[in-house]
């Protein structure tokens, strides 16, 4: 029997790797560009001119590795060229695939392009001739093309001419439905990010360039400080309080508990958080507990001095993160307990003379704790992705911020240390969850959680 | 839990503030580094700004370029074919911590650093491309000059700005010295050299980032403890070579001891820690907490004070959409803004109105001729019907017959989610041109992907905004038509006579004309209208009244830290 668990501790790695894969292609297949986000957010570029810009933008994407294809190998379509990135100007980029998309082939509109190249960098253009060549590549269609050439009567630039008369007679538009298969090999980012996480490095965040596991490990530390006291607290507050209202089942203790929680259940995080804070954070009310952080401690003070500032500093967030859980543990608790309670050998262990208190907790609890693992195997999930919004509200940097700050940025080498990070701890949570139920009821076999 | 609140709750306010007790003053998010190279976002610039020194600066009172590293003002020589030379001449006094002079190898190295290959230099190529080489004396250590490609007005600030680091302290083994500042500007094959290769690895790591003992800046403090994510204190150093100079300009000031940047993303958070005296000092405060803050009850220990900005703000219009390259309609668009109105709702009166790329509080430069276009909603329709605009299907949104195909006035308005000032304005802006026939579909999309859409030319309606110095302007990245279609210039705007006052006004150094062709320039712009300008917010500031010393400037962070004390 344990070896089927066994088994399925070494079918993580295949897991991994395909989740790996599927994160990548997302995140690939979003739009928006970490290069142009790091450039867009330098304060400089007063005076620079676009060529310079680009050249920037190309040489950033180059450091970043962006240069790289994405992947071993792609598929595209055929007049859908996989070269494209090769050109830094993303509205040229753009433009270039719909004239080709528009005539059905790739190679005749590079040669245009290229065409055009040679026409821009030849020596001791006049002013009319460059505002005219700037006129023609910005055009998408080859009706578009052929009117801004018209515009100038006595300028001729006679392979530009060649190539758009070409793209004209091309009417291959079948190619826009062929696909193409372009092999990469080993120079691709995938593979690069992949041989450094063999090697245990998670690479450089792009909007800061520190090492990806430093940060991650800084946002856990707190992150999992945080979530694991509130997880704690919230299963040491609605336990007993669920047995109990069980045992006692409609009487006023139920009632008001049940209530209570649920109301508290409804209150959103983000309102309760400020509320807190401008209530009990010191300003223009009380000023009971610190409002922000997770409190400095200095290196003279003693241990019981710095836990008194943590513990300050941590009160007011765990309050956030844990009133709203009480209600979800505490209604599965009590359901499952009542449906125990109900049950007949509950009704043999009372005749038989047993205390109530070995009756609820040796029996029915133990049986109806069932739910309680399966929440317990989610909260583990929970303590390393965060919560954005407390940590926001109270400059708490954990994973929440970092994750949400990374995605923003398309921070990519972030993005995938942390999803990596979290689906190991998921998938690691399911298997735990799995031998508890198996430990704390042996007749749950292997046939039965395959059936 | 109720000891620790007896015990947070008992502990008394202190009265008075020991003098070296760190001034905090509110950062909204972390410094990515403190390496002065690589040094991009504001909280890390501004820091950066009191570790190191460059060679000029502009100084928070006047407002002009002044001498930090280098005495004074350079001296400018203007070549044949356009070309300048910019020679330095360094302080003779100004030394590193461990008592080296600062010499013209330093400056070298350090410009060196900033077009590096394979160093993560900010700058790069893209803003230091126009010195073209480095002229050092052998006679004369602290004497140097910068070759130019073009003679611009603004070369003087762009090339004064880097920090000045020790060339021995920096680079042990001199690996630098063996290129030439042009080659490394110029040829890229030395990405693959290998002292090139072992250098930037070096000078890139964390170490030169982060660690106090490895920054190594010759500016009055020096940083003390960093804190990630948390806070950065830096310190007022005792033995520092410009305390002779002291008050000679901002940056001679040294009044304050210890200062620390305390992070809090949250401005509300922020706003109760001034409030509590967890912070001292608070910028970039939004316009209704602002209001709320003069009427709340900390109101007596805390100052409030408020000032007019450099930049300003605009509605864009992509020229490149059918509709929008025509005068008209853009004319009826601007006439149909309620500029008075978006001062008043969405900034809560908290900003001046302005028609010119500048703030109108820079009385020298701005226009006052210029056309206001202010609110009028018939002015606006009969430019449109004039233009031969008709609604004849009546569906509230006219239409034109061009080139043989019906054009329908259906314009589009991105913003970016979560800029709640750029939602409302596009709003307003919808309920506007409701009334004159153009129906306006307002869009929210993600930053990044906002970003894109914006350089690629596929937004037709957008508000933006530049923050920048009370330098002598240049508008080429956002005028000029090389920008257009992939560049800044959002707009696509493309008028050669434009562009030639845009060159005209980068080379001409004599102030008087250079002020008469920016007037010049403003004019066109306000009447070919690719942007319609707006307002420049105002900046609005609160400090703890046991602070002493504070002066507030246009030029951000609108205040100097090193100035303040306490009482």
């Amino acid at each position: 029997m344990l070896g089927y668990f066994f088994k399925r501790l070494l079918l993580f790695i295949p897991s991994l790797w395909i989740l790996s894969i599927l994160f990548f292609f997302l995140s690939k297949a979003s739009p928006g560009d970490p290069a142009l986000n790091r450039l867009e957010s330098s304060l400089l570029g007063n005076g620079s001119s676009i060529e310079n810009e680009l050249k920037s933008l190309s040489k950033l994407r180059h450091q970043l590795g962006l240069d790289l294809p994405n992947f071993y190998f792609s598929i595209h379509r055929k007049t859908k060229s996989d070269t494209l990135y090769k050109i830094p100007n993303p509205q040229l980029r753009q433009q270039l695939t719909d004239l080709a998309f528009e005539s059905g082939s790739w190679p005749l509109v590079n040669n245009y392009y290229n065409s055009w190249k040679q026409a821009s960098s030849s020596v001791g253009l006049k002013n009319e001739e460059l505002s005219l060549l700037k006129k023609i590549i910005q055009n998408n269609s080859l009706n578009s093309i052929q009117k801004s050439i018209n515009t100038a009567n006595n300028i001729q630039f006679p392979s530009i001419q060649v190539a758009v008369e070409k793209l004209k007679k091309n009417n291959t538009w079948w190619n826009n439905y062929i696909l193409e298969f372009s092999w990469y090999g080993t120079t691709n980012q995938y593979h690069q990010w992949l041989l450094g996480i063999m090697k245990g490095q998670l690479g450089e965040s792009y909007s800061d360039g520190n090492a990806v596991g430093d940060k991650i490990s800084r946002a856990l530390k707190t992150t999992s400080l945080i979530t694991l006291i509130s997880i704690f607290l919230a299963f040491s507050i609605a336990i007993p309080l669920a047995i109990k209202a069980a045992a006692n089942q409609a009487s006023i203790f139920d009632k008001t508990v049940s209530t209570l929680l649920y109301a508290f259940y409804a209150l959103p995080i983000f309102w309760v958080a400020t509320l807190l804070i401008i209530y009990f954070g010191g300003g223009d009310y009380l000023n009971w507990f610190p409002s922000y952080g997770l409190g400095r401690i200095s290196e003279e003070s003693t241990f019981l001095e710095g836990l008194q500032i943590r513990l300050a500093h941590l009160v007011l967030p765990i309050f956030c993160l844990t009133y709203g859980a009480l209600a979800v543990i505490y209604k599965q608790l009590r359901n499952a307990m009542i449906h125990e309670l109900s049950s007949d050998y509950i009704k043999t262990a009372k005749a038989k003379g047993l205390k109530k208190s070995q009756v609820l907790y040796k029996h029915a609890f133990k049986n109806a704790s069932f739910p309680l693992i399966t929440l317990g195997g989610k909260a583990l999930p929970a303590t390393v992705s965060g919560a954005f919004v407390i940590e926001f509200i109270f400059s708490i940097n954990g994973m929440g911020k970092l994750t949400l700050d990374a995605f923003l940025a398309r921070d990519y080498p972030v993005i995938f240390g942390i999803l990596m990070l979290a689906s190991f701890v998921t998938i690691l949570g399911v298997w735990l969850a799995d031998l508890c139920y198996h430990i704390l009821d042996p007749r749950i076999s292997i046939k039965s959680i395959q059936n | 839990m109720a000891l620790v609140t007896c015990f947070n709750a008992c502990l008394p306010e202190k009265a008075q503030k020991e003098s070296n007790e760190p001034i905090n003053i509110h950062a909204t998010s972390d410094a990515a580094t403190l390496n002065p190279v690589a040094a991009r976002d504001e909280l890390s610039q501004i820091i950066c700004l009191q570790l190191y020194q460059p060679l000029m600066a502009v100084d928070f009172k006047t407002e002009e370029l002044v001498g930090v590293v280098a005495t004074k003002r350079p001296e400018i020589i203007e070549g044949d074919n356009n070309t300048s030379s910019i020679t330095y001449t360094i302080r003779p006094e100004a030394q590193f911590d461990d008592g080296s002079p600062i010499t013209a190898n330093d400056v070298l190295f350090s410009l060196k650093l900033n077009v590096c290959p394979l160093i993560n230099n900010v700058g790069g190529a893209n803003y230091y491309g126009f010195i073209t080489s480095v002229t050092t004396y052998k006679d004369d250590p602290l004497k140097i000059t910068f070759n130019c490609d073009e003679s611009a007005v603004l070369n003087e600030y762009y090339s004064s700005d880097f920090a000045i680091l020790p060339e021995k302290f920096y680079d042990k083994n001199y690996l630098l010295r063996q290129y030439n500042y042009t080659d490394l500007l110029q040829d890229e094959s030395l990405a693959s050299d290998s002292s090139i290769i072992q250098f930037a690895q070096q000078f890139n790591a964390d170490e030169y980032a982060v660690n106090p003992n490895s920054i190594n800046g010759s500016g009055p403090y020096k940083l003390k403890n960093w804190n990630r994510t948390q806070n950065i204190l830096i310190e007022r150093k005792e033995k520092w070579w410009g305390n002779d100079l002291k008050g000679e300009n901002s940056f001679f000031i040294t009044t304050a001891k210890t200062i620390n940047y305390e992070i809090i993303n949250d401005p509300s958070t922020a706003l109760v820690a001034l409030k509590s005296g967890k912070i001292d000092f608070m910028g970039n405060i939004p316009a209704r907490d602002f209001l709320a803050l003069n009427k709340s009850k900390s109101k007596d220990r805390i100052s409030t004070a408020s000032t007019n900005g450099f930049g300003y703000q605009y509605i864009g219009m992509n020229l490149n959409n059918a509709l929008l390259a025509n005068l008209s309609v853009r004319k009826a668009i601007a006439y149909a803004v309620p500029k008075k109105q978006l001062v008043e709702k969405v900034y809560l009166n908290q900003a001046s109105l302005t028609n010119a790329p500048l703030s109108s509080a820079r009385k020298e430069l701005y226009n006052k001729n210029l056309n206001p276009y202010s609110y009028n909603i018939e002015i606006s329709k009969k430019l449109l019907s004039a233009d031969g605009w008709k609604d004849n299907d009546k569906d509230g949104v006219l239409e034109k017959v061009v080139d043989g195909q019906k054009l329908s006035c259906k314009l589009r308005y991105h913003y970016n989610t979560g800029n709640e000032q750029r939602e409302a304005v596009g709003l307003i802006l919808k309920d506007e041109l409701k009334k004159v026939g153009i129906s306006l579909e307002v869009i929210g999309i993600e930053w990044s992907v906002y970003l894109q859409k914006l350089r690629n030319g596929e937004i037709d309606l957008f508000f933006s905004g530049i923050v920048n110095m009370p330098i002598p302007p240049d508008f080429t990245s956002y005028f000029h038509s090389s920008s257009a279609n992939g560049g800044r210039n959002y707009a696509n705007y493309q008028n050669p006579k434009v562009d030639s006052l845009i060159v005209a006004i980068r080379k001409t150094s004599d102030k008087n004309a250079r002020i008469k062709l920016i007037k010049e320039f403003q004019q066109i712009v306000n009447e070919d209208l690719p942007y319609l300008f707006l307002l420049t917010p105002k900046e609005n500031l609160a400090y703890s009244n046991k602070l002493k010393g504070v002066k507030i400037y246009g030029l951000r962070p609108n205040f100097w830290p090193p100035e303040l004390s306490w009482k």
